[in-house]
């Protein structure tokens, strides 16, 4: 067993999380999450009350935990309906086009991901013939460049003969 | 009195512990897939560090059994709260620099 004083530990956690907590409160930025990063903070009062009491330090980490797991699940579920919500937007009208798309939101999230996947390859395929598209077009412009320079050259020595 | 001496309470507290950092890991690794790239990266933190607690309350139940770990004999158990501490200042800067 490594030598450390009983209560250097706790007190360490205590600095590190009073300073995650200092921070954490001079942050503008407001996320969804918030009230989670607030729970998993709070768990500053376990290594506090383990200096007082070892049993209060036991007490408060499950009231912590139970807390973090709550809001942990609200976060699941508010951005599970905020995906839904989105769907659910882009298949507002009963389009015969998206008839197939909105059963989407009615199969499992593993189905929707292997569909994201298929759509991202095509995408890819897609920016693929327009990138040769776009090389065919400046090849083109080119040959047509050429042949109008040559026409001038015929048309100039057709003048001067 | 017989309760507390056959189950004691602590080793109860230990192993629900572990059962909700196990629950809430399993929704926030959900909820994460919906998050951008920097949120996904700062979530990551704050998992870490349930991890990390997770791992203190089992290390404090082998020390409270008895057992023999690999993985956890000579560490305190409450070398894990400092660990859990620095990955959530690590989220909460990241969080600050996002």
């Amino acid at each position: 067993m490594i030598n450390i004083p009983e209560y250097a530990l706790p007190s360490a956690a205590v600095l590190i999380l009073a300073v995650a907590i200092i921070l954490f409160s001079i942050t503008e930025r407001k996320t969804y999450y918030k009230r989670f990063v607030t729970a998993c903070l709070a768990m500053v009062t376990v290594p506090l009350a383990f200096i007082l009491n070892e049993y209060l330090a036991y007490a408060l980490q499950t009231l912590v935990l139970m807390a973090v797991a709550n809001l942990s699940r609200d976060y699941y579920k508010a951005g599970f309906f905020k995906r839904k919500k989105d769907l659910m937007e882009i298949f507002r009208h009963d389009h015969p086009d998206y008839r197939e798309h909105k059963q989407l939101l009615y199969r499992p999230l593993r189905d929707i991901e292997s569909k994201e996947r298929v759509i991202e390859k095509k995408l890819a395929e897609i920016e693929d013939v327009e990138n040769k598209l776009r090389e065919r077009e400046f090849e083109l412009k080119e040959k047509a460049r050429e042949l109008k320079e040559k026409e001038k050259e015929i048309r100039q020595r057709g003048g001067s003969e | 009195m017989i309760i507390e001496q056959s189950i004691p309470i602590v080793i109860l507290i230990e192993i629900m512990a572990v059962f909700l950092v196990i629950f809430s890991l399993r929704h926030l690794s959900i909820a994460r897939r919906f998050e951008s790239d920097v949120d996904k990266g700062i979530v990551t933190w704050f998992m870490a560090g349930l991890i990390l607690l997770g791992m203190g309350s089992m290390a404090n139940m082998v020390g409270l059994f008895g057992l023999h770990s690999y993985l956890v004999q000579g560490i305190p158990f409450q070398a894990f709260w400092v660990l859990a501490s620095v990955a959530f200042l690590v989220g909460v800067v990241k969080l600050r620099k996002s």
